[in-house]
């Protein structure tokens, strides 16, 4: 494969850019330069890997440009094949027909290419390796766009944001910078990883980092457990995740050639075909624990809305670039693989649609901005789940593109807001903020409607194709996430008139005088709100000629350069639907709609609670599910680590410190034998040596 | 097979030594005066000859030098190995020692370096027991000097003639070990002593007289080697040398005898086409590996000393290394065979060893270098980067994951284990104990390491440490720090060119090799096809 503009070694030094970043703060700070400019080796590293992926992703469009004409003349049935790497299709039925795929192009152009850093480690003497390789596919270039351009954007917001109104920075400035770079380092290698191991490396990483992040003001008690409860729901999620690659090695071992490296993901996409279908339903569900912990779905999402206990730019780097996004990634990267797994494909759309629907309840009956968020985030990711099983992977990954746009400017207002109103982010505590703060207002509001769904904002395009995909593939799953977006509008527009509509109120804490954020913090927003706007129209087709508003079809550019990678394609044909365009089009205007009707004027009395009832405080406890979660894991967990603390105290403690006892004794006893006298010593060498020719004469 | 049939050795193929050697003759002429605390030039022409010599050594065949043997030497892949970790050792050795002796001594302290580097070079190429003993010589002799010389007290003195004393007693055995197996070969020559040997094992019952006397100049030359690497029983010079000589030369003194001694037993095993690592030689390594690493340990255990410690430590880890050659080159552990393995360690433990005591050596409690527990607590708060140098190289002769003295034990002790599953017979079961012992030893081991890391990390003292101010052996402490991150996280590095060194140990066996032997049989199917060294397969 020829890269263009830059050497594959170029692109590989992607991650590295905001490692360095995080060292040279790291260095910078030892050599006492200041801690005010700790965000400028941060957002220059990480700058400089947004450059890197704009070019890769540019590179990788020229490569994969279709013979005969540019990205949008394409009628629904001939745009490119799917490029699947695993050459057996007969399991690929469940998906649809494959008619649209064609057969000739299948082997044409290779998915990707690895490019192999250094040997890493050796399984032994037959050639086979785990190296430290990257895998690049168009679908690694367009993670690496949303990961670093995203990432970008939040830390210029972040080096407005940790400053007080005076413009002093907060305690751990640097801190904070370095632990941001790190974790945008972290996610560029879960991406790039060109085999399970790396994978797994940036998959820890990342976890790590969610951890010292979001635990970042770790004197208060409530940030230091999110960060305890996100790494530990975590770990549950990657041990799943370790077996699964296991599980792979295992399964796969009879299978490799001589020389190939068992978990690049070229050789396991190779033989996934091979595999039997329980072998690969057990790897893939494995796999796929990993994925429900890092993505934040049921039942392990409990993590994400604690997560918010971090600063606001963390949730906003968690909530759209890093992180959660990860789950998504690694299932469609994956796809060659679970899409051998009938049952695997409807556990994740299980998953999806009722995940969606369940954290769309509990997102209804919150007041904290940013756990509505939270929840609308857990929501839109089980979307994509959705999408990821419904065979349309591209789509899912142009929602995960087109929401890290506007939910990083969601939280990032949220965060205006909540830095405005001196902290407090209570939506009972203020309303009206619309006259002191009209920029976060304008940006606000943008985000809110690409979220909802508003027609031709970016939340429109992508979150109507996942639901057309559904549709056809299961009636009543595509059916709830119908109603699940009819409640995204709704809860989201409550959120937002509650915030800004109504008479103009403010807690104490925000001062006197409220007002919108310093520039610094406005500017990112503003490219952010141009994203939200805009980023839908990269995946559709525009074709002249089919009428008003005809011309706009789903399945466009984005979808096509997305398709020339690993991800395995279904049969969602891009034509059609318009039916379903209008009706979720009416859909989000309805439940803007009505929460105009009911919140318009942010009322001081919620007139949901009033009219649900026990229902609507079923929905704002949450289910109870952390509370079911404390009694049924971690109460008896706690019980278990107090037995064997116990154990450990009394039981395993004496025995050791008795056998500790024993070397002692002896080495006093020895001891007698080094007293510095070199005749001792002589002799005793000598009459070492005499014994061991003994034992040699003995034994011979 | 006579002298006379010898070719002449390459000079070109020498060069490294050669260099070396001159630049040890031109620092010892150097007036007196020359060198100065503020102008170390005995230094630094050191280290510009052993820099020299790596580019020599590794940009010499490019140039067009021959790399042939010659009279007692070739230049393998092992030979490679030792040649171009010694110098890389030296360079940091050098930067540790650069202010270390006094001034007026400073010419003869470093040329003596120079030749003791120079006999580690020539040790790894050399193939006849002459040029071995010589090479051998040349290592132990100026290391005897170095300690004596390092340090202006009564202390270093008696180290150094304790050392002396023994380490001549050891080369007495050796060389009666050596002259008892030139006497039942007829030849110096390792490639010629080994087809004999392989004639005389083939058949012991027709040769019963050749065969006692080949065991026992095998044994009494092991016995010799052994007192190199300081395991038990030859051990009790240990602690008083390394207490007496400064740190920066007990440093010295983790690597390169230590490596001498293990390359000279490989070649010495290699010669007996490691056939003799059965029966008596079997029980006798496996005895001194099971001693060393409890003895040592717990010998260790007692030390508030940290320089007694490590000098215990070195034993206990000489223990843990011969594991790896009573293995020898066969088994598949996750590093290869256990003599990759063993290079591996030997360089992994030397390093860190190494900047261990290079960081001991700059450390300074009113006046006196620091050597005891209580000395260097509250390290993290004075000197933050040197406590977690000194912590670093803790860590990685615990052995702890993933430092690379982990992967080392993972190599060592999982060679043992996959040549004890493929042998059967007996002999797997003590494998597998001695393998067991090894672990407990690694634990016995952290206690005293923690120790060290606990007293400079956590504790705090009244008497503020001190650092000395001078940039070179902190340089050096650094350059190990650095080394070990590396093979932590790119292990590759080293082991690559330890399993290429290790597969010219298996020596072209006849076919003839007797089966009873049952630890050779492991690697049958590789050495009794006759291959000669060359041709094993190297994953590239």
């Amino acid at each position: 494969m020829l890269m263009a503009a830059l050497s594959i070694s170029w692109y590989a030094t992607i991650p590295f850019w905001p490692l360095l970043g995080a060292v040279l703060i790291g260095l910078l700070i030892t050599m006492r330069v200041g801690k005010t400019s700790a965000h400028q080796p941060a957002i220059l590293g990480v700058g400089v890997s947004a450059l890197l992926s704009v070019l890769l992703f540019l590179d990788l469009n020229a490569l994969h440009k279709p013979a005969g004409g540019g990205s949008g003349g394409h009628a629904a049935l001939d745009f490119p094949a799917v490029l699947v790497s695993a050459p057996g299709d007969s399991t690929m039925q469940h998906a649809g027909d494959a008619q649209g795929v064609s057969g000739a192009n299948r082997h044409a152009n290779p998915p990707g290419i690895t490019h192999t850093l250094f040997r890493w480690i050796s399984l032994g003497q037959n050639g086979e390796w785990i190296d430290f390789n990257f895998y690049f596919d168009n679908l690694t270039a367009v993670m690496m766009i949303v990961v670093n351009l995203i990432g970008t954007l939040i830390f210029i917001y972040a080096s407005g944001y940790m400053k007080d109104h005076h413009g002093h920075v907060e305690r751990g400035y640097e801190r904070f910078f370095a632990f941001l770079a790190l974790f945008v380092f972290s996610m560029c290698i879960l991406v790039l990883a060109g085999n399970f191991v790396v994978l797994y490396m940036g998959w820890e990483l990342v976890g790590l980092c969610s951890y010292l992040l979001i635990g970042f003001y770790y004197p208060k008690p409530a940030a230091a457990a999110a960060a305890k409860k996100a790494f530990i729901v975590n770990r549950i999620g990657d041990f799943g995740f370790a077996l699964g690659i296991f599980s792979l090695y295992l399964f796969l071992s009879p299978h490799y050639q001589p020389g190939e490296n068992p978990l690049d993901y070229e050789v396991v996409f190779r033989h996934a075909a091979k595999l039997e279908s329980w072998q690969v339903t057990t790897a893939s569900l494995l796999l796929l624990c990993g994925a429900l912990g890092k993505s934040a779905q049921f039942p392990l999402y409990v993590w994400l809305p604690d997560a918010m206990e971090g600063p606001t730019p963390v949730s906003a780097l968690i909530h759209a670039a890093t992180m959660v996004t990860a789950g998504v990634y690694m299932v469609a990267r994956c796809g060659p693989l679970f899409a051998y797994s009938q049952v695997t494909l409807d556990v994740i759309l299980f998953i999806g649609v009722f995940g969606a629907l369940f954290a769309a309840s509990m997102a209804m009956a919150q007041y904290d901005m940013k756990r509505i968020l939270a929840y609308s985030t857990m929501s839109q990711l089980a979307f994509m789940f959705a999408g990821l099983a419904s065979g349309a992977p591209d789509s899912a990954i142009f929602h995960l593109y087109t929401h890290a746009f506007f939910k990083a400017l969601l939280f990032l207002t949220a965060g205006s807001v909540m830095h405005s109103m001196g902290g407090v982010i209570d939506l009972r505590q203020f309303s009206g903020l619309r006259s002191v703060m009209p920029s976060t207002y304008l940006q606000c509001l943008i985000g809110c409607l690409a979220l909802a769904g508003f027609p031709l904002l970016a939340g429109f395009w992508s979150k109507d194709e996942i639901i057309h995909a559904t549709l056809e593939r299961n009636q009543l799953a595509g059916t709830l996430l119908l109603v699940t977006a009819f409640m995204t509008a709704y809860y989201t527009f409550r959120m937002f008139f509650l915030c800004f509509h109504g008479p103009l109120r403010t807690p104490p804490q925000a001062g006197d005088h409220p007002h919108d954020s310093p520039a610094v913090m406005l500017a990112p927003l503003w490219v952010l709100a141009l994203g939200a706007v805009a980023a839908g129209f990269a995946g559709v087709a525009f074709s002249p000629g089919d009428g008003f508003l005809g011309f706009l079809k789903p399945h466009g550019f984005f979808h096509h350069y997305v398709e020339q990678s690993s991800i395995v394609k279904g049969a969602m044909h891009g034509g059609g639907g318009y039916g379903l365009m209008y009706l979720s089009a009416g859909i989000a205007i309805a439940g803007i709609g009505l929460a105009w009707v009911r919140y318009g004027q942010a009322p001081q009395t919620d007139p949901d609670a009033a009219m649900l009832g026990p229902l609507w405080r079923l929905w704002h406890v949450k289910y109870w599910v952390d509370e079911i979660y404390e009694a049924i894991f971690v109460a008896p967990a706690r019980k278990l680590g107090q037995i064997f603390f116990a154990t450990d105290r009394f039981g395993i403690n004496g025995i050791v410190f008795s056998v500790a006892w024993i070397p002692r004794g002896v080495g006093t006893v020895l001891a007698l034998s080094q007293r510095g006298a070199l005749q001792g010593y002589a002799l005793g060498t000598i009459a070492g040596m005499t014994l061991l020719l003994l034992l040699w004469n003995w034994a011979r | 097979m006579t002298l006379a049939t010898y070719p002449l050795v390459s000079y070109a193929a020498l060069l490294p030594e050669i260099l070396l050697l001159a630049a040890g003759c031109i620092v010892l002429l150097f007036p007196a005066a020359a060198s100065s605390e503020r102008s170390p030039r005995a230094a630094w022409l050191t280290l510009l000859s052993l820099v020299g010599a790596i580019l020599l050594l590794e940009f010499g065949p490019q140039m067009g030098f021959s790399l042939d043997g010659g009279s007692g030497l070739e230049f393998g892949r092992l030979s490679f190995f030792v040649r171009l970790s010694t110098l890389i050792v030296g360079v940091i050795l050098t930067l540790v020692l650069w202010v270390q002796p006094d001034p007026r001594e400073q010419n003869e302290f470093f040329s003596m370096m120079l030749f003791t580097l120079t006999g580690l070079m020539v040790l790894g190429s050399a193939t006849d027991l002459v040029v071995l003993f010589l090479a051998l010589e040349l290592v132990s002799i100026p290391t005897y000097v170095m300690v004596a010389l390092s340090r202006q007290n009564a202390k270093s003195l008696e180290a150094g003639t304790k050392y002396f004393y023994l380490g001549a007693m050891a080369a007495a055995i050796t060389a009666y070990g050596f002259a008892l197996l030139y006497g039942v070969c007829g030849t110096a020559s390792l490639t010629g002593m080994q087809l004999r040997l392989t004639e005389i094992i083939a058949n012991p019952a027709g040769n019963s007289l050749a065969f006692s006397i080949a065991s026992l100049g095998l044994l009494l030359s092991l016995g010799g080697l052994l007192f190199k690497v300081s395991a038990v029983p030859f051990h009790f010079y240990v602690a008083d040398v390394y207490q007496g000589a400064a740190s920066a030369v007990a440093g010295l003194l983790g690597f390169v005898p230590k490596l001498a001694g293990f390359a000279a037993m490989f070649k010495i095993l290699a010669a007996c086409g490691w056939q003799t690592v059965s029966g008596g030689t079997f029980w006798v390594l496996w005895l001194v590996a099971a001693l060393s690493m409890t003895i040592g340990n717990i010998l260790a255990l007692r030390q508030t000393n940290i320089k007694r410690m490590l000098g215990f430590s070195g034993v206990a880890h000489s223990g843990y290394m011969l594991v790896g050659l009573l293995v020898g080159p066969h088994g598949q552990g996750m590093i290869g065979d256990g003599a990759a393995a063993v290079l591996y360690y030997t360089v992994v433990y030397g390093i860190a060893n190494l900047g261990a005591f290079a960081v001991l050596s700059v450390l300074r409690v009113r006046g006196e270098s620091a050597e005891t527990l209580r000395d260097i607590a509250g390290l993290l708060r004075r000197q933050p980067s040197l406590a977690l140098l000194l912590s670093l190289a803790m860590f990685t002769l615990l052995g702890m994951p993933p430092t690379p003295g982990f992967w080392g034990k993972v190599g060592l002790f999982g060679s043992a284990l996959s040549t004890a599953t493929a042998t059967g017979g007996e002999q797997q079961y003590w494998l597998i104990v001695l393998v067991l012992i090894g672990m407990v030893n690694t634990a016995i081991g952290a206690a005293y390491y923690l120790r060290v890391i606990a007293a400079c990390l956590l504790y705090e003292s009244d008497d503020p440490i001190d650092a000395v101010d001078r940039d070179a052996p902190r340089m050096g402490a650094v350059i190990c720090g650095f080394l070990t991150l590396m093979f932590m996280f790119y292990p590759t590095a080293l082991y690559e060119p330890g399993r290429a060194a290790s597969s010219e140990l298996i020596v072209a066996h006849s076919a003839t090799a007797p089966s009873a032997l049952s630890l050779a049989g492991v690697s049958s199917d590789r050495a009794i096809a006759g291959v000669p060294s060359t041709e094993y397969p190297i994953t590239p």
